[in-house]
């Protein structure tokens, strides 16, 4: 009797999804030039050819066959001619926008090894003149990849991972680390210029506004650092759970998502002006869209949120129950356009619009021009549309 | 199912994470001693319950020559089989569901174990943030927010890993689980009942050793000590039992072996006294019938309380 109860146990035990190493990565979304890119949880990048009549389909699928990249857990990031996509399979690749392969004009690197246990969960970031693509990896180290052939520049090894998404500004690379402190590294060399210690992991995506770097941590608060130097300028420590998602900032607000569910609206000197409370964790990195700030909450809303008062303006709740982990995208707008009488229109009909990848699979477009509205949902594992 | 979920979270999930985040950071952020005191806690604090099971148990095998007894005075019809069986549990003061209701209490307890060591050691993403909303925000006398993620290492193992050499540990794992398990067996009347002891005896630490290869290192840390302590236990209890001698020479034929007869003398007395008293009694007059060997082992414990 004993023994069988055991083995119930230890079958339990074994059979839940997440024993051993079942990464899949969340489902990223960006937007370029009538396509869109999306990381599925079967481990493929896929094209969506997004021609604005709401009808969509797939332009091509990377790898091709039954490879696959193991799951992608930030924001691919699109180039000129090349998409560069950091997988959790340790390697990182420069896909041929048109074709969908390595090609001729591509590569992949491998940086390290998931037979190991090691992954790419940082996502990568390309300088101005995309010569050198920088990313963080499990192995502690920051890599500068020359993103004309893949070949290794120089490498940073921190004392820890490094799942946060490296931020260029002024020659100069900010990221945080798994050892608790955020770096600033010059970016042709990788010498360090300095380093602040925070009191918990560091995994957000850094914000360079107004001189600053802005930056949440797991010990719960969200530092304004001197970018020049790394004084510390001033901390916000109202919050009740860690900083995952990365701030953004309009012309005079920070917005520090938290996974307390609420995200704080801080001036320039880290006075908290408001806090909107998304009823569940923020993991997904939060946007601007001319109408205010869209946010994803963990379970599934996505909610426009007036910028000056933290007023709800519509909330999109399609997704439900389903997920929001990975980090949303909306093309870039310009910064005259970020006011709430100025509507952006034209350069391209994905330029009012938001991408959300939900965790079941679904990447949604919703128009964020007059509230919240659905243009498509299209779903990656059936590749067709979905309600 | 909502609800079901929710409570399995609060009354299970939350309280075993939350004190496992606490012993990492009193304990110099060290998983391994953190996994090794909790489960140290973990039995403790289910010690009442195995020692009833135990107990049980126990007096169900006593119980077993007068079943038999009774099976054969009344072959045939099933009824009155069924009636003084359970009578006879009566009298002993034995439920024969008792030994299974600390089983069915601590289902619970170990499978969330597992989901606690899982999402603790791993240090994926996913888990990360399944961790975040799990932890209480007002231990705020400790940094567990500041101790994630967690570092997992441990006398040069990755907890959250498989174990690097592919054998101490699995090893470890088989050879606790068999110790534990032949102290517990009981000599049974039954042949049949014997031979499928025998069986789980051998199946039970190959089949945990062969999972616990792809396991990450933690859980058979946990298993291990688990098995330690329940050994300690039922060394307290019932001194080293059946585990030795480990081989023996001969199996005498049921029917007439010794504990079988130590056994059906105890039985008048299982219903003159409680299950506890007498099972414990009649292990002790069984160990120094069965020979010196067996009473070299005794504990000293347990001979200072049986002089009593």
């Amino acid at each position: 009797m004993v023994s069988l109860f055991l083995i119930a146990v230890v079958a339990l035990g074994a059979c839940q999804p997440n024993l051993g190493s079942s990464i899949q990565g969340w489902s990223p979304a960006v937007a370029s030039g009538g396509v869109v890119y999306v990381a599925t949880q079967q481990g493929k990048l896929k094209a969506l050819i997004d021609d604005g009549t709401g009808v969509v389909s797939v332009k091509w699928s990377f790898p091709s066959g039954d490879d696959e990249l193991g799951g992608v857990f930030n924001t691919p990031v699109v180039g000129e001619e090349l998409i560069y996509v950091a997988a959790v399979d340790g390697m990182l690749y420069a896909i041929d926008k048109q074709t969908g392969a390595v090609g001729q004009n591509g590569w992949s690197a491998t940086l390290v090894q998931d037979s190991d246990n090691q992954h790419l969960v940082s996502g990568p970031v390309v300088d101005a003149s995309e010569s050198t693509i920088l990313v963080g990896s499990d192995d502690n180290n920051l890599y500068a990849i020359n993103a004309d052939n893949g070949a290794e520049k120089w490498r940073f090894m921190a004392g820890d991972k490094i799942w946060s998404t490296p931020v260029i500004a002024n020659d100069t690379v900010y990221f945080g680390s798994h050892d608790r402190n955020v770096y600033a590294l010059d970016l042709a060399t990788g010498d360090v210029k300095w380093q602040f210690p925070t009191g918990g992991a560091v995994v957000a995506r850094p914000l360079v506004w107004r001189d600053m770097v802005l930056i949440g941590s797991f010990d719960r608060k969200f530092y304004a650092l001197d970018a020049e130097d790394g004084t510390e300028l001033w901390t916000f420590d109202d919050a009740n759970n860690w900083f995952w998602a990365g701030a953004v900032a309009s012309n005079s607000f920070v917005f520090a998502p938290s996974m307390d569910g609420h995200v704080y609206a801080l001036d320039r000197v880290g006075n908290l002006q408001w806090d909107y409370d998304a009823g569940s964790p923020l993991v997904a990195n939060p946007v601007i869209v001319p109408r205010g700030l869209v946010i994803a909450s963990r379970e599934g809303d996505v909610s426009l949120i007036e910028i000056t008062a933290g007023n709800l303006v519509n909330q999109y709740s399609d997704i439900t129950p389903v997920e929001i982990l990975a980090p949303i995208f909306t093309p870039p707008i310009p910064e005259n356009s970020l006011s709430l009488t100025g509507i952006q229109v034209g350069g391209g009909n994905q330029q009012e619009s938001v991408f959300v990848g939900a965790q079941d699979g679904t990447v949604h477009r919703i128009q964020a021009k007059s509230g919240l509205i659905k243009v498509w949902c299209f779903d990656t594992k059936e590749d067709a549309a979905c309600q | 199912m909502e609800i079901i979920f929710s409570l399995w979270n609060e009354i299970i999930i939350r309280p075993m994470l939350n004190t496992l985040m606490v012993l990492y950071v009193v304990f110099f952020n060290n998983m391994g001693i953190a996994i090794i005191v909790f489960t140290i806690l973990v039995r403790l604090i289910t010690l009442p319950l195995t020692l009833k099971q135990v107990r049980q148990m126990r007096s169900m095998n006593l119980l077993q020559p007068k079943m038999k007894e009774i099976q054969e005075r009344f072959k045939g019809d099933r009824a009155r089989v069924s009636q003084e069986t359970m009578k006879m549990y009566k009298e002993a003061g034995v439920s024969p569901l008792g030994c299974l209701g600390p089983l069915v209490v601590q289902m619970p307890i170990l499978i969330g174990l597992f989901r606690v060591l899982i999402q603790t050691l791993f240090a994926n993403p996913d888990d990360l943030v399944g961790l975040s909303d799990k932890l209480y925000s007002w231990i705020s006398f400790l940094p567990i927010y500041e101790a994630a993620p967690l570092n997992n290492s441990f006398f040069g193992m990755n907890l959250a890993e498989p174990d690097p050499t592919s054998f101490v540990l699995p090893i470890l794992v088989a050879a606790s689980t068999w110790v534990q398990q032949k102290m517990t067996m009981m000599p049974s009347m039954d042949p049949r009942q014997q031979s499928s002891q025998n069986m789980m005896l051998w199946m039970m630490p190959i089949f945990l050793g062969v999972f616990s290869l792809g396991w990450p290192s933690g859980l058979p840390l946990y298993w291990i000590v688990s098995n330690l302590i329940g050994v300690s236990i039922q060394y307290f209890i019932t001194g080293w039992g059946p585990l030795f001698p480990l081989f023996p020479k001969a199996t005498p034929a049921p029917a007439s072996n010794q504990p079988s007869q130590g056994s059906q003398d105890t039985t008048s007395e299982e219903v003159l006294e409680d299950g506890t008293s007498s099972t414990n009694r009649t292990n002790r007059r069984r160990s120094r019938r069965t020979g010196s060997e067996r009473t070299r082992h005794r504990p000293q414990r347990g001979r200072g309380r049986n002089s009593k």
